[in-house]
């Protein structure tokens, strides 16, 4: 008996997507729901990208779109941004940059969304990591959860933590890959303190809003990071301190 | 008088500021222990601090503030430093008190009675000192609880409660299913970690 599975990789949004369905499901069926998770991105993209200046979020940014008349997707994501701003203490600000771009929340939306109707189509046991923000289910075959690693901030080939989970939005937001690109709204200045701010938490859209809020507060997120409520938290600064939070799901050594 | 007053009161701030940085580097130094080994070859360029520059910063802003109840390992940079700020110069109002009144000299008029300062913004709210003129002398500074930032001063109390663990910064190649980390480029993918997982699972 062949026992299926199946990984892809595609570039969607800019950026690397990776996607791991573990279920044993004859493989036509494993092709076609990765097809619908791919399918679904790209959607998201089209309507959400603002590299692209015939999307619904660029024509909105422009004027040329009223709120009303954009596609029902833009309403959800622009109303839970407007949460994530005062959830944030104003950090997350999908207008920081000077023009609406709510790229921070919608890529680990979109992921969620993608796993939530896996789920929904008998589809327990997957992993979907965007550019780097993770939402996993479920566990692999022959582990009890998925392992998953927290990149080491300088060393591109280390992970700095390993955790296990299941069912559960592992975000990163960090300097280290793209540069100073996160801004501090209230200052406009680049955000430099923190290096590498990863939370954990039921939701990945959440949890990548967070992550981004954290790193634009500077030094301030350590302290912010430990009050949020149901979620855990991995940082490293500027200046090579790590910390976490104390419920932060760590792997326990592997028996060799 | 507006004039004189405010001079005193930055004097009285500056000797505020300067008492806590004085609690901090009494404290225990943590941070030593939590310098990565690995990390001796930070992204060179990618910080604009010196090299050199960061022990320094682990003295004069302190990390940990002292005998505060939190966690040794707990890093509160600009938490502590606000608060050591505080709290030894409330313990000590009589100290910045006397200076003033023997060194400088006498104000032409001060009414006696107390008077609040303009409140002086700090990394996390706002401090307000009062002063207390009796005989025209000035015989007291007192500083005040952030009156006019509650809500904020709240929010600060209680996230010095829970604080996140301080802990060696590891460097591992471990048995992982995937990996988070900032979003990559196209071009970092290549040599990213995930590619070589995706392509390990290819296999």
């Amino acid at each position: 008996m062949t026992v299926h599975s199946l990984v892809r990789v595609e570039h969607v949004m800019g950026m690397a997507v990776s996607l791991d369905l573990d279920d044993d499901l004859p493989i036509d069926r494993l092709e076609s729901l990765a097809d619908g998770v791919f399918d679904w991105l790209r959607l998201v993209d089209g309507v959400f990208s603002t590299y692209k200046p015939e999307s619904e979020i660029s024509r909105l940014a422009r004027g040329e779109l009223r709120r009303e008349d954009c596609s029902p997707i833009v309403g959800e994501v622009l109303d839970r941004c407007a949460e994530l701003w005062a959830e944030t203490g104003g950090y997350f600000d999908v207008n920081a940059g000077g023009t609406l771009d709510p790229s921070g929340y919608v890529k680990g939306w979109a992921v969620q969304r993608a796993c939530d109707r896996l789920r929904a189509e008998g589809c327990a046991n997957h992993c979907l990591n965007a550019g780097g923000d993770i939402y996993v289910r479920g566990a692999p075959r022959g582990r009890p959860r998925w392992r998953v690693g927290i990149r080491h901030p300088w060393e591109a080939l280390s992970v700095a933590w390993v955790l296990e989970v299941s069912d559960t939005a592992v975000a990163t937001s960090g300097t280290y890959e793209r540069g100073l690109h996160v801004l501090n709204p209230f200052t406009g200045a680049p955000a430099r303190d923190l290096r590498s701010v990863t939370v954990v938490g039921p939701d990945l859209g959440t949890a990548d809003a967070y992550a981004t809020a954290a790193l634009a507060m500077g030094l301030k997120g350590i302290d912010w990071l430990a009050t949020l409520p149901g979620h855990e938290c991995a940082v490293v600064t500027e200046d090579g301190r790590a910390l976490r939070s104390d419920g932060l799901p760590v792997a326990p050594p592997l028996d060799s | 008088m507006r004039r004189a007053l405010m001079a005193l009161m930055g004097t009285a701030a500056g000797t505020v500021l300067l008492v806590g940085a004085k609690a901090g580097f009494s404290s225990p130094q943590v941070d030593q222990a939590m310098q990565p080994q690995s990390a001796n070859s930070p992204a060179p360029g990618a910080s604009p601090t010196p090299p050199g520059a960061s022990p320094a910063p682990g003295g004069a802003l302190p990390p940990s503030a002292g005998p505060s109840a939190a966690p040794p390992g707990a890093s509160q940079p600009a938490a502590g430093a606000t608060k050591t700020a505080a709290q030894p110069a409330a313990n000590k109002t009589t100290a910045p008190a006397a200076r003033p009144t023997t060194t400088a000299p006498r104000p032409p008029a001060m009414k006696d009675g107390t008077f609040n300062g303009n409140p002086i913004h700090i990394e996390y709210g706002s401090i307000e000192l009062s002063i207390v003129v009796s005989g025209g002398k000035i015989t007291d500074i007192k500083v005040l609880d952030s009156p006019k930032d509650q809500s904020r001063s709240v929010q600060i109390n209680n996230s010095a409660l829970p604080k996140l663990r301080a802990e060696a910064l590891a460097a591992q190649s471990a048995d992982i299913d995937t990996v988070s980390g900032a979003t990559y480029t196209s071009s970092g993918y290549k040599f990213s970690l995930q590619s070589a997982i995706d392509r390990a699972f290819q296999a």
